[in-house]
């Protein structure tokens, strides 16, 4: 996986939550711009991949952890 | 007695429930798609503070009902009501407000639910002349938070997925969340979908972080004949995919059959157990669906 500029463990962190923090770190960097997020598995992996998709970011790359997910994406 | 038999059915009728206590009703307003206005809120409040007791009560169907009308007040009520640009909505052997989820809204709905329960709603509530209710129910997706499976004509929308193997990292994360595991990744790492499990509930689509699962086509799946009370039954899953815009179509010829095959106080379950299952797909389904 590509060295992230900012990584973000949303563990343990409910849905809608997670994805408003994402979204809000992903703010603060610049276009193309990497960011690197923890996940857990079920809700959050489920949804937060497609609202961040929705909101014309890239998801480079998905690596599947115990019980979560590492998240490597990259800013519009 | 049976002068206030009738009159009571009259009554339920016209939108204006019995109560068990003496002298009481409570009056149903017409809600559609689980949707009203705030200025019909206000209204509604309003009759609520005049009439009845300051309260307003939901119903399990997403309606409103204003309870403690004293049955002296009714006539005045249902002029009120109407001047309000309000609508009483019956109860009876009649097409019962349909119900819709807020898959118009919701991140899972995979078509405007509400949208197209208001068009169906203006066609076909509150038609009369059935042998017994006949609700209906529009769900949104596979979760069915308003249990199609329950109405006598219940559509649960779906999506078909197909899969752009070019794009297709092989990543997992489609089998992962198929909660059916429908999806495996084969010895190629391309995701791979099994028909026969498939719900068509569209989370693949939704997670694909490269876009490879793409909405091939969306419809609806049907069910048939579910109803709750005392005896509760499972609708018939009759198909899957249907056009969406075949709905009012389907829902025509289901309420043709049941008038016409039905037996007073019936519901379309016992139509359809009675006549025959295969019947009542050949009259309500077009040839060629799944």
């Amino acid at each position: 996986m590509e060295k992230s500029d900012r990584k973000l463990n949303l563990e343990g962190v409910v849905c809608p939550i997670n994805f408003v923090k994402v979204k809000l770190e992903l703010e603060q960097m610049n276009s193309g711009g990497l960011l690197e997020v923890i996940l857990d598995d079920g809700e959050p992996i489920k949804n937060v991949p497609r609202s961040v998709k929705d909101e014309g970011h890239k998801i480079l790359s998905v690596e599947k952890l115990e019980g979560k997910y590492r998240l490597l994406i990259q800013k519009a | 007695m049976n002068d206030s038999k009738n009159m009571i059915a009259a009554l339920k009728d016209g939108g204006f429930i019995k109560q068990k206590q003496k002298d009481y009703y409570s009056v149903r307003i017409r809600v559609v798609a689980g949707n009203i206005t705030a200025e019909q809120m206000k209204k509604v409040s309003e009759l609520a503070e005049k009439y009845g007791r300051g309260y307003v009560t939901f119903t399990v169907r997403m309606g409103i009902e204003i309870p403690w009308i004293h049955y002296t007040k009714l006539q005045e009520v249902k002029e009120e009501v109407e001047k309000m640009g309000l609508a009483m909505a019956g109860c009876g052997p009649r097409v019962r407000p349909i119900v819709s989820c807020k898959g118009t809204i919701c991140p899972y709905g995979l078509v405007d639910t509400q949208g197209i329960t208001q068009k169906l709603d203006e066609e076909f509530f509150p038609t009369p002349g059935f042998p017994h209710k006949f609700k209906i129910g529009i769900s949104g997706c596979p979760n069915n938070c308003i249990k199609p499976q329950f109405n006598d004509l219940g559509f649960q929308c779906q999506v078909e997925p197909e899969l752009n193997k070019v794009l297709c990292s092989g990543c997992g994360l489609c089998s992962d969340v198929c909660e059916v595991k429908a999806i495996m990744i084969n010895k190629d790492n391309i995701a791979v979908r099994d028909d026969d499990k498939c719900i068509y509930c569209g989370s693949c689509i939704r997670v694909c972080p490269t876009d490879a699962w793409k909405a091939k086509r969306s419809g609806a799946a049907v069910f048939a004949g579910g109803k709750f009370g005392k005896e509760p039954r499972f609708g018939y899953h009759i198909a899957d995919l249907v056009d969406v815009d075949d709905i009012k179509n389907i829902i025509k010829r289901t309420m043709e059959f049941y008038k016409t095959e039905g037996i007073k106080k019936e519901r379309l379950i016992d139509t359809i157990d009675r006549v025959g299952l295969d019947k009542f797909k050949e009259k309500v389904l077009n040839n060629g669906e799944k």
